[in-house]
């Protein structure tokens, strides 16, 4: 195949991918803003009208209020614990000389292979004793714990490889072992902090299994699970449906778009470094 | 990956300078402390309790009645059991089997396709997009796609000239292959960047000098890109076949393990026994046999990549 034939149809192929790619995204936002009369009628076709009042009767009906106050407070608060207690495990670990330091490394990664699925039964047990069934406790916990294994694994790469002349010198100036983390490790770790709010920020918001187990009651369910409520609830309101839908995932759509070099970075960390 | 990378660097830094570490006392342990409460009580001794339960006959009400290997006998017996394992595989396959390879084909696209920045900076953005999206809204999107009263299948088949209503979710001989393609389109943003990374590390001399040689841009991904993409696309079909076995939301949103168990992966067989049936025993069974289904494949995979 010569250059000229191979451009010609490796473009053509991308622009096909790329329409596959986008459409659903066009049919979810015409859609969203139809009645449901047009959208029976004419499915593919764009609106002869849009009715944005489908939004808010869509935001009212699913409760997509309370559902995005409860995951902001879940994913705030899970991503503040991991980076907080991730953090401060991965500085001896990478740092310091004491026993058990390769068991812990191990014993912390080793928690990459473990499955919710696998641990969904004793959790549902535990949170049922502890009165936690409910609260979003339960699925902050749950989520910091899952997160903690590529999180300490990143920050202790990132640790490791800051210079020990640096420590010396820190050390000689009357810098002690916090102050050192707080003062030079951390502000020069900022991309890792960033990889890690945005993996595991994005991980907690859109998890489903530990929030669809644990929180059950209406009003205290987090987004994804709220979503698909809605939808068992109002399974015939098509227009309703597809507008909760664009509500659900435009904020972090746009999000992504207005840092799209961070998210990349953050949602690769893991898989490229390994 | 990250675990054998990982050893290799844990002997490199004790080598290195563990020797120069200053002592600490207990310290070291205290900075561990918050991390390792988080992780013991909602990750380890779970785990351990799994094992635990999984020997007792028990409804998550009652207290649970010791049964020793009973529930491993009768999961054994389960002819659904084995149905679930037969579409957990069947998934893990395609996604091992089919993922690098889409996200290959776009990362070509993108960086040897096109010679236009635009279209290729466009592409780059675009399918990344459906990584940043719930599993959960995914699903439920692409359900009403599928949907044979919206008719969207049904209005392209008719394009080309059918005119029965099409299920491809409803029937239990497509509805695998319909959720698939929706993890496929979800999917192949993620390998696709990788693949891009991978390739930027490839020196540009080799490039040069195979258009010395006279090579086409097919000859050149032929014989020179391809070849030093090995190892990259070992990386992501491993990452792919672990993510296989845990398939649970997007299936679970799309058909619940419908229509009659065509698509109930293992997880969703847990779930359903545990959750729905309310058998807390039985099910912690199934999560021991997953645990360790899970542990066996990573090993696997991470030690032949090692190896290689």
């Amino acid at each position: 195949m010569n250059d000229k034939a191979f451009d010609l149809l490796s473009r053509l192929l991308l622009v096909l991918i790329l329409l596959v790619s986008i459409f659903p995204f066009y049919w979810m936002l015409a859609n969203s803003v139809k009645s449901d009369m047009d959208i029976f009628a004419d499915p593919l076709g764009l609106p002869a009208e849009a009715q944005f009042a489908n939004y808010l009767v869509a935001w009212a009906q699913a409760d997509l209020g309370s559902a995005f106050i409860n995951s902001a407070i879940a994913t705030g608060t899970a991503v503040t614990l991991i980076v907080v207690t991730g953090a401060l495990a991965a500085y001896p670990l990478a740092r310091m000389r004491f026993r058990g330091r390769t068991f812990f490394l191990i014993l912390f990664t080793a928690g990459l292979i473990v499955a919710h699925e696998v641990v969904l039964i004793p959790l549902f047990n535990l949170f049922n004793t502890l009165g936690l069934l409910n609260s979003l406790w339960s699925v902050i916990l749950t989520n910091s714990a899952f997160g903690l294994p590529l999180t300490i694994f990143l920050f202790w790469q990132f640790f490791r490889d800051v210079p020990l002349e640096l420590e010396e010198a820190a050390r000689i100036d009357g810098c002690g072992s916090l102050d050192f983390l707080w003062r030079i490790l951390l502000p020069l770790s900022k991309p890792v902090i960033g990889s890690v709010i945005i993996f595991q920020g994005l991980f907690t918001w859109n998890e489903y299994l530990f929030a669809l187990t644990f929180l059950r009651e209406r009003g205290g369910k987090t987004l994804p699970v709220q979503l698909q409520v809605f939808f068992s609830d109002y399974s015939t309101n098509w227009a309703l449906l597809f507008a909760a839908l664009v509500m659900a995932t435009l904020p972090v759509i746009v999000l992504y778009l207005s840092m799209q070099r961070s998210f990349v970075k953050g949602l690769t960390a893991g898989a490229v470094k390994g | 990956m990250v675990a054998e990378a990982y050893d290799a660097e844990i002997a490199k830094s004790t080598r290195r300078r563990g020797s120069r570490l200053p002592g600490h006392g207990i310290a070291p342990y205290l900075y561990m402390a918050p991390a390792l409460v988080l992780f013991g009580a909602f990750l380890i001794y779970p785990v351990i309790q799994s094992f635990f339960y999984s020997l007792l006959d028990w409804d998550g009400l009652q207290p649970g009645v010791y049964v020793g290997l009973d529930n491993y006998a009768q999961l054994f017996r389960d002819p659904n059991f084995w149905n679930s394992l037969k579409i957990t595989l069947i998934w893990v396959a395609m996604s091992g089997g089919i993922l690098p390879l889409t996200a290959l084909v776009l990362a070509l696209l993108v960086d040897f396709g096109t010679t236009s920045r635009t279209l290729g900076g466009i592409a780059r953005t675009v399918l990344f997009i459906p990584m940043t999206i719930s599993l959960v809204a995914v699903g439920l999107l692409f359900t009403l796609f599928y949907n044979p009263l919206l008719g969207v299948i049904n209005n392209v088949f008719l394009q080309f000239g059918m005119m029965t209503a099409i299920d491809l979710l409803g029937n239990s001989s497509t509805t695998l292959m319909a959720i698939f393609f929706v993890a496929v389109w979800q999917w192949s943003g993620f390998g696709m960047v990788i693949f891009a990374a991978a390739l930027q590390g490839i020196p540009s001399e080799l490039y040069d000098a195979a258009k010395i040689d006279g090579a086409t841009k097919w000859q050149i991904i032929r014989h020179v890109v391809l070849p030093l993409l090995v190892p990259t696309y070992v990386v992501i079909l491993t990452l792919n076949v672990i993510g296989g076995f845990k398939a649970f939301d997007l299936i679970y949103v799309m058909t619940a393990g419908g229509p009659a168990q065509a698509s109930e992966t293992t997880s969703i067989f847990l779930y359903k026994n545990a959750f729905v049936l309310h058998k807390f025993g039985y099910g912690s069974a199934v999560s021991v046999v997953l645990f360790i289904i899970i542990g066996i494949a990573t090993v696997v995979l991470t030690r032949r990549r090692f190896a290689a």
